[in-house]
């Protein structure tokens, strides 16, 4: 087993059959056990990667390698227990309690015309403890806040125990108090080994967070590698085309820009 | 995870599983009643001159069990069959499509339904078997127009264009409708056509019991067996997909599931309307959003619903008041309660 | 409650179709004896009798047809028990001939199944048109249902004979069809050998007032209006043009290009006559050349307009012929045959003909 939980081999994706490509020729490494942040502008293909990775979009040319298998081997509900997506934001169209929203991560470890059972209800529960939702376990999901759905959704997908967890832009409509929330579960989550990957347009948090980090210049990788290879001025000011500086400050990370 | 945290965890799950049994006593009350409505229903009409007919009288009186036998309990059953077929395959849209206001009726499957069983009547044959199946054909084409068309507009969510795209359809199977009404014979077709487009149990025997009985108890065994997974499919394409779920389909069988009852029980009975819309709002409110429990809820109060209507429909009057005409009146009459009301909770 | 549920859905559901078969079963299991007779109706069905049925029901629509069929034969009105709800004509007609109409009109209104099983009828006659509906329901209670048609001449003997069959008075039905083919014929002799050249141009128009305006409608080719037509040598000309089996609207200009010879309008509610004088009037129709000859007639008729396959038809048929070709017809006296057929057909005498019918005849008269 190489170090990349996941591998995108030469991914090539377009959304319609006959329109130009958004990713050509696309190689990555994901590292196991880390942090990876896709950081790109807005429209830079991040999410499309990001599906491309989950299987739910498929590529024109290419492959992705989960555990150096082809996606395509494996079955649907062992995609689902090996990954889990944490989704950019959620419509909630019916007033579930927040453990029975939970619960629904747990899609993939039953059969189909089966009912979760107790240990089920257990393991949503214990996810909801993890990101600190305990509380709001009977609450409906419609009147949680931002905040809170954001937490709600990142427990269901931890009731799916995966190895690899995809975060779609996780903190982009969060506040600062909620977003340090992320940050800190995310870390505990790293500490407990799971690897991570998310994908940003805020190269502060970054900067806070990752380990590795891929920059994203519409649809191409402009760089990739350890965060403290890539997260420098010239590869961020080549990305956003303003000057930017990145110093190290208090042992962290710190980009300036304006 | 050990100490505290189990214990909280167990004290939760025990707290869930009592709710669980609160609401499968709830089911079984819920049950219960539907036998008692039934049996009731079986016992007034009509016939004789006052409205209810004593035990002892069906013994003695040859007519009066045949009335029973022949008449009145194939069209109980239709009727609790068809609230069933109906409330469900509600409850199926409106959780795959995620709008609350979803009903088979707005994706033109019941239009859809109306045509090809008006088609059949004018064009084809009056046999129960060729009317449905007609009806079935003419349901999925305008689900699959609609869908299809949907995927061709350019703007809004997917759910308006999905519901613009089904009045486009539902539009055009009226209007075809229309032109079959002025083309069929008004002493022989036309009256068969317009009492069934308002929807009528008048005239059910044993044959329509038996045509569509297979294709509503499978489809509901499936709806019932996957009353779990449909919520996921409630989520968002990726959101499923995600958790390990063929998407397309899953909702595609559960579709399957959920219109040939639908079409099965409109090429019997006609148009009923609202059932499909409404029961699944009630059921989602008694018990919660999660179908587990909302679906079996649903199936019971559909099948109620109607049973009752229906018999609203045969004593009323002494003639028959479309049954279509009773289930929008009396289901517009409860959503107009239940959109009033701050939010009846009930068990939780 | 994992495939519980399902599964146990799935054996009720078996268990009703057993159900379902075996009730089926017991239904067509439902045989006949050896005494009494057998009737064959209008659907070709063989419904089995001990004796005449003495508590017959009539329902459906316009079932008056039926009524007025029925009540040429002798001993009937003891016979019915119960008809459904009949217009203002039929009132008029049968309440004078059978004291005991209002009693059997007030059990019944537009009624379901059940309500006509509580008469306990031994019989029901229906039209065809009612077998899926109403007649199944009926029949699932064992109750002999006989189908009739009564919309063509054709059928009208057929249907005569299968009444008489019921009521175990086939002379009396053999008598009847013998004056229906008779006034038939009369017409046929006396139109026979018309050139086509000399043959009218007809049409016949059915005035209703649904909107403010009235509107002028069609038959369809099948109807009793059209072959009546033709029988009594006429053409009709708005053959081929109505696309549906009922009524069909038509507009001015087309009766304009049809450019009919003859004109002849029914309506059932307003007055024809009123209709036509009024038409007479008006300036958009005093142009049409049917009008402007004198050729716009409306319809006869007396409790009942006599274009429907109502008992009458044969009055419209000779009446339309005498109106179409009356050299042909120089010694016919429409009252005459009007008095012979309230005689012949219903046992009526000349005091009734002069006190009941010659008051409300209507439409044209010689």
């Amino acid at each position: 087993m190489t170090g990349a939980i996941l591998r995108l081999e030469e991914l090539s994706f377009s959304y319609a059959r006959d329109a130009a490509l958004v990713l050509e020729d696309l190689s990555l490494d994901l590292p196991r056990g880390g942090i990876t942040a896709l950081l790109g502008a807005n429209g830079a293909g991040k999410s499309t990667l990001l599906f491309l990775c989950l299987g739910w979009l498929r590529p024109r040319a290419g492959l992705v390698l989960l555990h150096d298998r082809p996606l395509a081997q494996y079955s649907r509900s062992e995609t689902g227990r090996q990954m889990a997506l944490v989704p950019q934001r959620e419509h909630i169209t019916f007033d579930y309690s927040v453990l029975e929203y939970v619960l629904l991560g747990r899609v993939p470890y039953l059969a189909p015309l089966s009912q979760p059972g107790s240990a089920d209800y257990t393991i949503a529960y214990s996810s909801l403890e993890r990101v600190g939702l305990a509380a709001l376990a009977r609450r409906p999901v419609q009147t949680l806040s931002g905040g809170e759905r954001q937490l709600a959704l990142i427990a269901r997908a931890l009731a799916q125990q995966p190895r690899l967890l995809l975060l779609d832009e996780p903190t982009s409509h969060l506040d600062l108090h909620n977003k340090a929330n992320l940050v800190a579960l995310v870390r505990a989550l790293h500490r407990d080994g799971v690897s991570i990957v998310l994908t940003t347009h805020e190269p502060e948090l970054a900067a806070a967070l990752a380990t590795h980090v891929v920059l994203l210049d519409q649809g191409r990788v402009l760089c990739s590698g350890p965060a403290s290879e890539t997260l420098t001025s010239e590869h961020l000011g080549q990305l956003y085309r303003i000057p930017i500086e990145v110093v190290e400050f208090a042992g962290r990370r710190v980009v300036l820009w304006s | 995870m050990n100490g505290d945290p189990a214990f909280l965890a167990d004290a939760a799950v025990a707290t869930q599983e009592k709710v669980h049994r609160r609401r499968r006593q709830i089911l079984i009350v819920l049950f219960s009643s539907l036998l008692v409505v039934f049996a009731g229903s079986l016992f007034l009409g009509r016939f004789p001159a006052y409205r209810f007919l004593a035990g002892s009288h069906s013994d003695a009186d040859a007519l009066a069990q045949r009335l029973v036998w022949n008449l009145r309990l194939p069209r109980c059953i239709v009727a609790v069959a068809a609230g069933m077929a109906l409330a469900s395959a509600g409850m199926i849209f409106q959780t795959i499509f995620a709008n609350p206001l979803v009903e088979p009726g707005l994706l033109s499957v019941s239009q859809g339904a109306a045509f090809g069983a008006a088609f059949s009547i004018v064009a084809i044959s009056s046999s129960a078997w060729i009317v449905q199946s007609c009806a079935a054909l003419c349901a999925f084409a305008g689900l699959g127009a609609s869908y299809l068309l949907a995927r061709s507009i350019r703007y809004g969510g997917w759910v308006l264009r999905l519901i613009l795209a089904g009045i486009a359809v539902s539009a055009m199977f009226s209007a075809g409708l229309g032109i079959l009404k002025y083309m069929a014979d008004p002493l022989k077709e036309l009256p068969e056509i317009t009492f069934w487009l308002l929807g009528s149990l008048a005239g059910m025997s044993w044959t329509e019991t038996l045509s569509i009985l297979p294709a509503v108890a499978l489809g509901m065994a499936y709806m019932l067996a996957m009353r779990w997974r449909i919520n996921v499919l409630s989520l968002s394409d990726e959101a499923a997909h995600s958790l390990g779920v063929s998407v397309q389909r899953e909702r595609m069988l559960l579709l399957v599931a959920a219109v040939v009852p639908t079409a099965a029980v409109i090429s019997a009975a006609g148009m009923i309307g609202w059932v499909g819309l409404m029961v699944p709002h009630i059921g989602r409110r008694m018990f919660g959003a999660d179908t587990r429990f909302a679906l079996p809820a649903t199936i019971l109060l559909g099948g109620m619903f109607t049973l009752l209507c229906d018999d609203l429909a045969r004593m009323l009057l002494p003639g028959e008041i479309p049954l279509g005409i009773l289930t929008s009146f009396a289901g517009a009459l409860v959503f107009l309660i239940l959109i009033s009301s701050k939010g009846v909770r009930w068990q939780r | 409650m994992n495939t519980r549920l399902p599964v146990s859905f799935l054996m009720i559901a078996c268990g009703i179709s057993f159900l379902a078969c075996s009730r089926g079963v017991h239904k067509s299991q439902l045989g006949s004896d050896a005494s009494g007779y057998t009737v064959t109706d209008a659907l070709g069905r063989k419904v089995h009798f001990q004796q005449p049925p003495r508590r017959i029901v009539i329902a459906g629509r316009a079932l008056f047809m039926i009524a007025d069929a029925l009540y040429m034969f002798p001993g009937v009105s003891e016979r019915i028990v119960g008809m459904g709800k009949t217009d203002q004509g039929a009132r008029e007609f049968i309440g004078r001939i059978d004291p005991g109409f209002r009693n059997k009109v007030l059990l019944l209104e537009g009624a379901g199944p059940e309500q006509i099983a509580s008469l306990r009828p031994d019989a029901a006659i229906l039209r065809s048109d009612l077998s899926r509906t109403t007649g199944s329901s009926l029949e699932s209670l064992s109750i002999p249902v006989v189908y009739v048609d009564l919309e063509t001449p054709a059928q009208y003997s057929r249907d005569l004979r299968t009444l008489g069959e019921l009521l175990r008075q086939s002379s009396r039905a053999a008598e009847l069809v013998q004056y229906y083919q008779a006034g038939v014929q009369r017409v046929r002799d006396a139109v026979a050998g018309l050139p086509d050249q000399r043959k009218q141009r007809v049409l016949l128009l059915y005035y209703s007032q649904s909107q403010s305006a009235g509107i002028f409608n069609i038959p369809p080719d099948s109807w009793m209006q059209t072959t009546m037509v033709e029988m009594a040598g006429g053409i009709p000309i708005w053959k081929s043009a109505n696309p549906g089996k009922g009524w069909s609207q038509v507009s001015l200009e087309q009766i304009f290009a049809w450019d009919p010879d003859v004109i002849f309008m029914v309506s059932y509610n307003a007055k024809s006559a009123d209709v036509v004088s009024r038409l007479n009037t008006d300036r958009d129709w005093q142009a049409v050349r049917a009008l402007k000859t004198g050729r716009f007639y409306a319809f006869a008729g007396d409790f009942h307009s006599w274009d429907q396959p109502d008992s009458r038809w044969i009055l419209g048929l000779t009446w339309m012929a005498q109106r179409l070709y009356p050299e042909s017809f120089k010694k016919l006296d429409m009252i005459e045959i009007v008095r012979d057929f309230y005689r012949t057909a219903y046992g009526l005498d000349d005091a009734f003909f002069e006190n009941a019918v010659k008051p409300i005849l209507r439409g044209e008269a010689p």
